[in-house]
């Protein structure tokens, strides 16, 4: 099993208990409207959040569990996350951005940049690396916040809402490339959306909140 | 806090001997005269005089400045034109990051000569006022010039408050003041000025206490007398700053303490006023 | 955007106020004897002045930046208890008497200081009317409207890029260098050019705090100070030497900030 979860998540008022479990190659689609907790449990995962009670764990290593006071800072958990507003860094062009998570992990410089490449042409972006975010469009924007998830191979994958920010045409577009994606994404993936069609085209397993 | 309190320890350990010495009357008397350098017990040391005089010319320069600043910042945030207001912005920008040594100079150069002029007119005009009598015939450096030196100094810090304060005034309501016929200065008068008004204190005695401490351009254009002097257009006077920073150089020990003690004096009163303002701003914030 | 009627009385305020600040720039440059110029810039007490004044307050501005931005950073994200004493702390500097910050520093670091007995039983130094001193006194002044400026876009920026930083595996640290700094860079420049205008006009601090020794302590306002009286002409030349330096800071930065936006 690559990441599971049992426990409470909260933020503010608002709390949810959840025990869920994803296993490498899976895709668990979370459904639910909006307020379900969804961001919340994404947020709980990549540590921006603490877990309020019980216990979120990747493979063997314990990630957040408060009874032990157990707590993995954001830079060192192996995961990758797409936001839902993507958030993408706008003083640094798209590869900078891409080739920022591998710099991070001392990646040498050369060998960030062209792995970078590699991942943008996964996604079709090879000829936009020197661009700016400001100057692409919402489906190229979202691509590169793909991009620059994948290219650190992460254990697990969180993807927020990944088709929102998105005009009708490039979401056709992007439902095609996901799943062609995903399907060569070695590790465990969470999907987050409120969006059926999303989960479709892409989940293996969906969970609804209610 | 704590190392308010610290310095203020410090000071007030340094200058304990000081306040020994002479008690309450190193506050009120206006003397000083270090006497035999060798015997201490000679010395007659007190600050009355300047304490009078840093409060009488931060008053001139408070009550100088508050119109201008209080018209500059309406004129900023209500009248001007986007690229006016930059312009103006970055001047008084500029004014508050002029060195003061800069309006020494200009209070000693220009406005000295001006200002002796019209006090020799206020004086012929006004004279039977007691604080507008010269007796002594000597205008010059007087505690009316090194007061209006430090309204210009201390404009850019009041304007920014209160521009602050007016920019958070209710759009909506200066917009119906002015839709019920009124002209825009009347509705401008009737909901910002009354909204803005304890901000503006607030800002005013941040002004204050920036006047209270200022050394050299009082230094420059006040006349070191040891007097206390309300005749304000009169060549007399002198700040607890500006007697600290001119006589710290070649004070013997004892009146080196002494010194010590009138920056304690100063530090508390400037502490008094802008503990003052902070709450005031705050209070004014809040209502927001 | 509408143009305003603005009220006669308005206008005429207006008009006194820009005068007032205009005035006293074109006075001097009037006042200036223009045809001396020259050989009173290149006396050697004028030299020494200028280059005191230029040296200290450069080091001081630069310390003030490499020790206050990240001071400005740690009061603009740390949740610690005992944070906004600290920040009373970083201000009081400039709501202190500029003279009473250099008594404060002649009883921390004098010779007898709290610091400062020791510094100079240890290590026999000795700081006071030094010109270490000279810069320590400008830093004491004008550190605290760097941290200001600096923790104010700090604030401002936006947490959530960080916070992405990290999930991305960046350390706090390279968050702080890659993220938070360049999006504070504006702030920061405008921030060190206020320290730098600061420093230059400094004089109650420094002169209790260092003297002012000529060739060794004395700046360009402390120059100023002590020729008023003995060579009236040329203090109104390093008047306008320190004006044109503070204007020149203060239009560069101005410009290089405002494109920055």
């Amino acid at each position: 099993m690559s990441i599971s979860l049992q426990g409470t998540i909260g933020r503010g008022e608002f709390e949810r208990s959840l025990d869920f479990s994803v296993v490498d190659g899976e895709v668990l689609a979370i459904t639910g409207p909006n307020g379900s907790g969804k961001s919340t449990i994404i947020h709980t995962i990549a540590g921006l959040i603490p877990l309020r009670s019980g216990q979120l764990q990747s493979e063997n290593i314990i990630w957040d569990n408060p009874s032990v006071k157990t707590w993995i800072a954001p830079e060192h958990r192996t995961c990758a996350v797409v936001f839902q507003d993507l958030r993408l860094f706008p003083h640094m062009s798209v590869v900078a951005n891409v080739a920022y998570g591998l710099r991070a992990h001392g990646v040498h410089k050369d060998e960030a940049l062209s792995r970078s490449s590699a991942v943008l042409m996964q996604v079709g972006l090879s000829s936009f690396e020197k661009r700016r975010p400001e100057n692409l469009s919402g489906g190229e924007r979202q691509r590169v916040a793909l991009a620059r998830a994948l290219v650190v191979e992460p254990r697990v994958l969180l993807l927020d809402e990944p088709l929102s920010a998105v005009d009708v045409a490039s979401r056709a577009a992007l439902r095609e490339l996901l799943p062609e994606i995903l399907s060569s994404f070695a590790g465990a993936t969470i999907l987050v959306t409120h969006d059926l069609g999303d989960v479709e085209a892409v989940a293996t397993r969906s969970l609804g909140l209610i | 806090m704590v190392v308010l309190a610290a310095i203020g320890g410090f000071l007030l350990y340094r200058g304990f001997e000081i306040f020994k010495d002479f008690g309450f009357s190193f506050i009120t008397g206006s003397k000083w005269d270090i006497g035999n350098a060798e015997d201490t017990s000679t010395a007659i040391l007190g600050i009355g005089a300047m304490l009078f005089g840093s409060v009488i010319t931060a008053i001139i320069a408070v009550v100088i400045s508050v119109p201008f600043a209080v018209a500059t910042a309406l004129l900023i945030e209500f009248y001007v034109p986007k690229w006016f207001k930059t312009i103006l912005i970055s001047v008084l920008d500029l004014v508050a990051a002029l060195p003061s040594v800069v309006f020494g100079i200009w209070g000693y150069a220009v406005l000295l000569p001006l200002v002796e002029n019209w006090s020799k007119t206020i004086e012929h005009y006004l004279g039977w006022i007691p604080i507008f009598n010269v007796p002594s015939g000597i205008f010059g450096r007087s505690p009316f010039l090194a007061g209006l030196l430090l309204g210009l100094m201390i404009v850019p810090i009041i304007t920014s408050v209160a521009r602050e304060v007016y920019s958070q005034a209710p759009r909506d309501l200066i917009d119906a003041a002015s839709a019920l016929g009124g002209t825009r200065w009347g509705a401008l008068r009737a909901v910002v000025l009354p909204f803005g008004r304890s901000g503006l204190v607030g800002g005013t005695m941040l002004g204050l206490g920036r006047a209270l401490g200022e050394t050299v351009a009082v230094y420059l254009t006040l006349n070191l007398v040891f007097q206390v002097n309300f005749k304000i257009l009169a060549s007399a006077g002198g700040n607890v700053a500006s007697l600290i920073a001119t006589k710290f150089g070649e004070a013997t020990e004892y009146e080196l303490k002494a010194l010590m003690a009138a920056g304690l004096v100063l530090f508390l009163v400037t502490l008094l006023v802008n503990f003052g303002a902070t709450i005031i701003v705050n209070k004014s914030r809040k209502i927001v | 955007m509408r143009t305003q009627r603005i009220s006669p009385s308005l206008k005429i305020i207006a008009a006194v106020a820009a005068l007032f600040v205009a005035l006293p720039l074109l006075s001097i440059f009037v006042r200036v004897p223009w045809s001396d110029l020259r050989d009173m810039l290149a006396q050697k007490s004028t030299r020494d002045a200028l280059f005191i004044s230029l040296q200290t307050s450069i080091i001081a501005a630069l310390f003030s930046c490499l020790f206050g931005v990240p001071l400005a950073w740690f009061l603009a994200r740390s949740e610690s208890r005992g944070l906004s004493v600290l920040r009373v702390v970083c201000i009081t500097p400039m709501v202190l008497p500029p003279v009473v910050g250099g008594i404060a520093l002649l009883t921390a670091f004098g010779r007898q200081g709290i610091v400062g007995q020791y510094l100079y039983d240890w290590f026999g130094i000795s700081l006071p009317f030094t010109r270490t001193a000279v810069v320590m006194a400008q830093i004491f002044v004008a550190m605290p409207f760097l941290v200001l400026a600096v923790e104010a876009a700090f604030r401002q920026s936006d947490n959530e890029l960080e916070e992405t930083a990290s999930t991305m595996g960046a350390s706090p640290s390279r968050v702080f260098f890659t993220i938070a700094l360049p999006a504070a860079r504006p702030a920061v420049i405008a921030g060190v050019a206020l320290a730098w205008a600061r420093s230059l006009g400094e004089f109650g601090a420094s002169i209790t705090f260092a003297g002012s020794f000529p060739g060794r302590t004395q700046t360009l306002p402390m120059a100023v100070y002590e020729l008023v009286s003995v060579d009236y002409r040329l203090s109104l030349v390093l008047s306008l030497v320190l004006i044109f330096i503070s204007v020149a800071v203060l239009a560069a930065m101005r410009d290089r900030w405002m494109v920055g936006r």
